[in-house]
């Protein structure tokens, strides 16, 4: 709720100004945007002919923006949308012909500290890093200030406890959190644009999807998804996102 | 502003202010909420911050430790003992919570600072008087309809042509905050109620609940301004709140005089000098040393040299004027106590540096390495030996 538009300069405007904000103020609050990245050699080699993929604990939830913009989690939502997109996904990967390994869970009977468990929690810890340092304003001094730099990050050759447990080459991580506009939050959104006093955000789809080699630990693709339009509730949107997410990935 | 705007904005309202009206689920034990409700939307939230939570480090993991702190819940809970999964948290401040799907986090700090089993019992039971009246979801309903209203009022206060709709705003921003804040208060109170019921129930002395709140709130008044705050941060009126404990524990026409068995002092023994570490580690000395005070003046203390070794680790560290030397005190002091740590003697050492002293620093380094002929510094300190004493120590 902050960040409103001054709108006094509008008024002037006329029923014509008036039109063209609220036009405006929708056509605003819906883009969509993916940024790649993926590590220099797999970039240059790229091939990755027959080889397979895991899908390993994709992290899902769902939240409705309530008309504060408050996020409350929704379980039924979360719960569809944890079938559907690891479900398109595997649609996607299947059209490629990548040999596809059955989605990995770290068994809960392991322990905390098993080997599994704490790669997962480092593939997390990474993730967070590259995003901080890839994609936000924070660049690294050992890394220089350019974001668009190629990937150089690897989780190291620990990660071979994930290729004995499921046998595949790759493993893909997807977390996607996205959010709906509930009818309060469009009411307000219609009058905030009706009284020129600002453009309130709507529902957002955020998603990160990364892929790490099993071999080496490397990172080698890593894709940002923000979006306006994006709709996990029904198979069609789930297959739309799926696409988005897996957008440049090798394979 | 247009008739069928004021009127967009009037039914508006009432739509938001209607969703405030939703009824508790009536908590049967092992009851789970609907998926469909807000509440079933909180415990999945929750349940991924849960599986987090089991693969922290901060995680104290020990068996026995743990076992002894679930059997005391179960106590307290009851027939909800299924419902409640406890956690305890290696964190050095004294705090205990509560999320409305069952986890209860325990923190160290809180370990330490409960003298007794019935202090312990206490705040255990206060966090469950949290879980059975429902409080994390009536505050998010609050939060959530508190907020919605202000958003509109936000809007309108905007879109008014009046100069003073922004400072009508204000006001209205500030009550609404006040009133989510009295509404938690109201929470607490409610929980110290059932902590307080229960124990009297269970046959625990009434008065260690006040007690507890009253050793808490000293070392608050203790507190180094300049650091965080405790938990009475979020948690304010504790004045009022020991005084009505206090009352209702003195009205008590029979009260039980248990403070629990030795159970307590067994389970939590083994990780009071990894937490009194912890604890000096939070840099807030005032504090500490009230704690100190507090720990060493218990009825059954058995390790009094363990106790008077942090209190000169506080002054060691701190190093205001004087703390040289008390720092030296102290360690003497824990040197005729029981329970003091081999590593009394090097820090002991490193004191009588600060003051220029390099013989008798040598004599308790040289004591140290008896103590602990395979100690890992043990090259530090035979270098450190035959290194002259510098104007500044560190």
């Amino acid at each position: 709720m902050q960040a409103y538009v001054s709108g006094a300069g509008m008024r002037r405007w006329g029923n014509f100004g008036r039109a063209l904000f609220v036009l405006c103020a929708l056509v605003l609050s819906a883009c969509s945007s993916t940024h790649v990245r993926t590590d220099a050699e797999f970039d240059v080699a790229r091939d990755l002919g027959g080889k397979s993929v895991v899908l390993v604990e994709p992290s899902i939830q769902l939240f409705e923006m309530q008309a504060s913009g408050l996020m409350e989690p929704r379980a039924d939502w979360t719960r569809a949308a944890r079938d559907r997109l690891p479900a398109a996904i595997n649609v996607i990967l299947a059209e490629r012909q990548a040999n596809l390994k059955p989605e990995y869970r770290v068994p809960a009977e392991l322990p905390a500290d098993a080997k599994p468990r704490q790669v997962l929690a480092l593939n997390e810890a990474v993730i967070n890093t590259i995003f901080t340092h890839s994609y936000l304003h924070v660049p690294l001094p050992t890394r220089g200030a350019s974001r668009r730099k190629p990937l150089s990050w690897t989780l190291g050759p620990g990660v071979s406890t994930i290729r004995e447990q499921t046998g595949a080459d790759y493993m893909l991580t997807v977390i996607v959190r996205d959010s709906y506009t509930s009818t309060g939050r469009a009411a307000l959104m219609i009058l905030a644009a009706a009284l020129q006093v600002g453009v309130l955000q709507g529902g957002q789809q955020f998603g990160v999807a990364t892929l790490v080699d099993l071999r080496t630990g490397d990172v080698v693709w890593f894709n940002v998804l923000s979006d306006s339009l994006g709709d996990l509730r029904d198979d069609e949107g789930a297959q739309a996102t799926a696409t988005k997410l897996l957008k440049g990935l090798p394979l | 502003m247009f008739p069928m705007l004021k009127s967009l904005l009037v039914s508006l309202a009432i739509a938001l202010v209607g969703c405030s009206s939703q009824p508790l689920r009536t908590m049967e034990p092992g009851d789970r909420p609907a998926e469909h409700t807000d509440e079933g939307g909180l415990w999945d939230a929750l349940a991924e911050s849960e599986r987090a939570l089991q693969r922290s480090p901060l995680l104290v993991r020990d068996e026995a430790l743990n076992r002894y702190v679930n059997g005391l819940v179960c106590r307290y809970a009851g027939e909800y003992c299924k419902d409640i999964r406890v956690y305890i948290v290696r964190r050095p401040y004294f705090n205990a919570s509560m999320a409305p799907n069952g986890v209860m986090q325990v923190w160290t700090g809180a370990l330490l600072r409960a003298e007794n089993e019935a202090q312990l019992g206490f705040v255990l039971g206060h966090e469950i008087g949290h879980f059975l009246g429902q409080h994390s979801i009536k505050q998010w309903r609050r939060t959530k309809d508190t907020a919605n209203a202000l958003s509109l009022l936000q809007l309108i206060a905007a879109g008014s042509p009046s100069a003073n709709a922004g400072d009508a705003f204000d006001v209205a921003l500030f009550a609404a905050y006040a009133s989510l804040f009295k509404y938690s208060r109201d929470h607490e109170r409610e929980s110290d109620q059932h902590g307080f019921e229960r124990s009297v129930a269970l046959g625990y002395d009434a008065n260690q609940g006040w007690k507890l709140w009253q050793a808490l709130l000293a070392e608050e008044n203790a507190r180094d301004r300049r650091k965080p705050s405790s938990v009475f941060a979020t948690h304010p009126a504790t004045e009022e709140r020991l005084t009505t404990l206090r009352r209702e524990a003195e009205a008590l026409a029979k009260n039980g005089d248990g403070t629990g068995g030795a159970e307590f002092n067994e389970a939590l023994r083994p990780f009071l000098t990894t937490w009194l570490a912890d604890e000096v580690q939070r840099r807030n000395y005032p504090q500490t040393l009230v704690l100190l005070d507090r720990l060493q003046s218990r009825p059954d203390v058995r390790n009094a040299g363990m106790l008077a070794y942090f209190r000169g680790e506080v002054f060691r560290k701190r190093r205001a004027p004087g703390d040289d030397k008390r720092a030296i005190d102290a360690y003497v002091a824990a040197l005729d106590l029981p329970g003091y740590p081999a590593e009394t003697l090097r820090d002991l050492g490193y004191a009588f540096r600060r003051v220029q002293d390099t013989e008798s620093a040598n004599r308790a380094f040289a004591d140290y390495l008896a103590a602990r002929p395979k100690a890992d510094d043990r090259a530090l300190i035979e270098h450190l030996m035959q290194e002259p004493v510098r104007t500044h120590e560190d």
